[in-house]
């Protein structure tokens, strides 16, 4: 099974919140036609990088705390006796 | 219509890091007694009206059922005064949340109960020799073929038939996993393999309904042990559940469970849904995190996890219409478990703030792209643990929390101080006062009784076989007017 995730170009249409995206139903309802024009590509691409930085940090921070000799520290985590 | 009560029990796993001789009870043990081990009262939990035993199918089993001696007791169970019950229940330390009467107060006592095993763990780290530190996660999986629960309890009316929860809620907890599993690497217990799953649970589960809850798992747990009037209720206990880290997550999976049984209740049923063979259609489902496995149904027809869930989701949906004096919570649950359906149809990753197993997916995906790595990293499967771990500097989810990268139902402040008050509108109300205020009076609680010592003569057991009342309505005057246990006493039987 492989799944790769979405170019982050293409990332900016698919990343709505679902409040966020309830909201915006519930706006559409009410917008006049000259609020609902298309967000610039420029804009596009900005907020995907911006989600590529970020996601770098995040990566660069689990590095720093990722508990070390991860192989022998999974193999060590016996829990029995649960529900 | 009765008042729906609900909450949740969470066993922990545990291990302790450079001990070779770990010993998980022991480790337990000292968590458990490490939580303001100053303040801690001596009093003991009340087995005498446990009766885990007794099936709802209509018998009860033959079986031995250890009771631990006074002594044992009182280190295995602490009970809080925020009304909840923290003890060590086999080998893992549990949490059990007082009894809320909707789904946000749920979520900030889970939330409550992880820093107080968090600040058990600090404390309980002070005692060990220098380079031991014990570490504590709230999953359900070692990846070694061990599984430990998490498990919801919904208070339901005794009148609805059994059998009309095994048809309601075999396919709605089979499917709702798509919104509420925590994601696994990895397959066990025989299953086919697989990279990553949507469930940490789906792999234990072997049969659809039965009274065990450590061995052949079923889907519907028929353990009938109300702690309350057995006459007007039923306690559904839920052992399918993930324990989950995202704060939406748990209100998605409790929220839209509560709202179902609510609506079932009332009349509400979803017509023709039966599954063909759950215990398949769980793995199968769980098994495809791009949640377009069909699973098929007794009516020859084959539906994805998401149909299914449109199917309950469109009769609450009617249901909220038709019912404007509903639980509060129901109308904006109804309206987020749709978007959250809809984008599942369309694309699961578009939920990495919301739902925790695609949130682990998202990082594991994007740490496998950036370091070059692959499912068989065991990094990977570090990963997968440490998501879960409860030390905010350490756990992958509290990382993603502080990062803005997961979406919150509560403050921090509504949690903390769950850590402390118990909430107002339920039982838990008074038995968290009643600890807080008469303290070493208290000779032994259980859900469904306080039981005082009151220095002159025996034993006062105090029944609360009704969860809706003890709130803070109910008893606030009576606790500000007694001084003593024995004026409480003598204030309720006068």
């Amino acid at each position: 099974m492989h799944m790769r995730l979405r170019g982050t170009g293409q990332a900016w249409a698919g990343i709505v919140t679902c409040a966020e995206s309830v909201q915006q139903q519930t706006r559409r309802t009410t917008e006049t036609p000259t609020q609902t024009t298309a967000t610039p590509a420029r804009n596009l691409t900005a907020k995907g990088d911006k989600l590529k930085e970020d996601m770098d940090a995040l990566i660069e921070e689990i590095d720093e705390v990722l508990e070390e000799n991860a192989e022998e520290f999974v193999k060590n985590y016996v829990q029995r006796g649960g529900e | 219509m009765l008042p729906k009560i609900i909450g949740s029990e969470t066993e922990y796993g545990l291990m302790v890091q450079n001990d070779p001789k770990f010993d998980s009870i022991a480790t337990a043990l000292l968590l458990i007694n490490s939580y303001k081990a100053d303040q801690a009262l001596q009093l003991l939990w009340d087995y005498d009206q446990e009766e885990p035993l007794v099936d709802a199918r209509g018998f009860e089993l033959d079986e031995e059922y250890d009771v631990p001696t006074q002594q044992e007791n009182m280190a295995i169970n602490k009970i809080l005064p925020n009304g909840a019950r923290y003890y060590v229940d086999h080998a893992h330390p549990e949490f059990c949340t007082p009894e809320c009467s909707n789904v946000l107060d749920l979520i900030r006592y889970e939330k409550a109960g992880e820093r107080i095993v968090h600040l058990s763990l600090r404390g309980a780290n002070q005692l060990l020799p220098p380079g031991q530190s014990i570490i504590v996660y709230k999953n359900n999986s070692d990846q070694k073929g061990n599984s430990y629960g998490y498990h919801e309890n919904y208070l339901i009316d005794r009148r609805l038939p059994f059998q009309t929860i095994v048809d309601q809620m075999t396919p709605f907890l089979v499917s709702r996993q798509v919104m509420c599993g925590a994601g696994k690497v990895g397959a066990e217990n025989g299953t086919n393999p697989v990279d990553y799953q949507i469930s940490q649970r789906a792999d234990f589960f072997e049969t659809e309904i039965g009274l065990d809850t450590m061995v052949k798992r079923p889907i519907i747990n028929t353990r009938d042990e109300p702690h309350a009037d057995r006459d007007r209720y039923r306690r559904l206990h839920v052992i399918v559940g993930d324990a989950n880290m995202s704060e939406y997550t748990t209100y998605l999976k409790v929220g839209t469970t509560m709202m179902v049984l609510q609506m079932v209740e009332e009349g509400f049923v979803v017509e023709d849904v039966a599954l063909r063979n759950p215990v398949w259609a769980f793995k199968d489902i769980s098994h495809d995190p791009t949640c377009k496995a069909l699973v098929a149904l007794n009516n020859g027809k084959k539906l994805t996890a998401v149909d299914i869930q449109r199917c309950f989701h469109a009769v609450a949906q009617r249901y909220v219409e038709t019912h404007p004096d509903c639980h509060p919570t129901y109308p904006a649950l109804v309206a987020e478990w749709g978007a959250v359906l809809d984008r599942l149809a369309s694309d699961p990753m578009q939920l990495y703030r919301e739902i925790d197993w695609v949130m682990k997916l998202h990082l594991v995906q994007n740490y496998i792209e950036r370091r070059h790595s692959g499912w068989d990293d065991p990094r990977i499967a570090m990963m997968d643990l440490q998501y879960h771990d409860v030390r905010p500097e350490k756990g992958l989810y509290y990382l993603l929390e502080r990062s803005g990268a997961a979406r919150r139902m509560l403050t921090d402040a509504e949690s903390i101080r769950a850590m402390e008050e118990p909430p107002e509108d339920t039982r838990a109300y008074f038995r968290g006062q009643c600890l807080k205020k008469f303290k070493n009076q208290i000779f032994g609680v259980n859900w469904d009784s306080i039981s005082l010592n009151l220095g002159d003569g025996p034993i006062q057991r105090i029944f609360m076989d009704e969860p809706t009342r003890g709130t803070k309505k109910h008893v606030q005057r009576l606790l500000d007017q007694s001084a003593t246990a024995a004026e409480l006493v003598a204030k309720m039987t006068s």
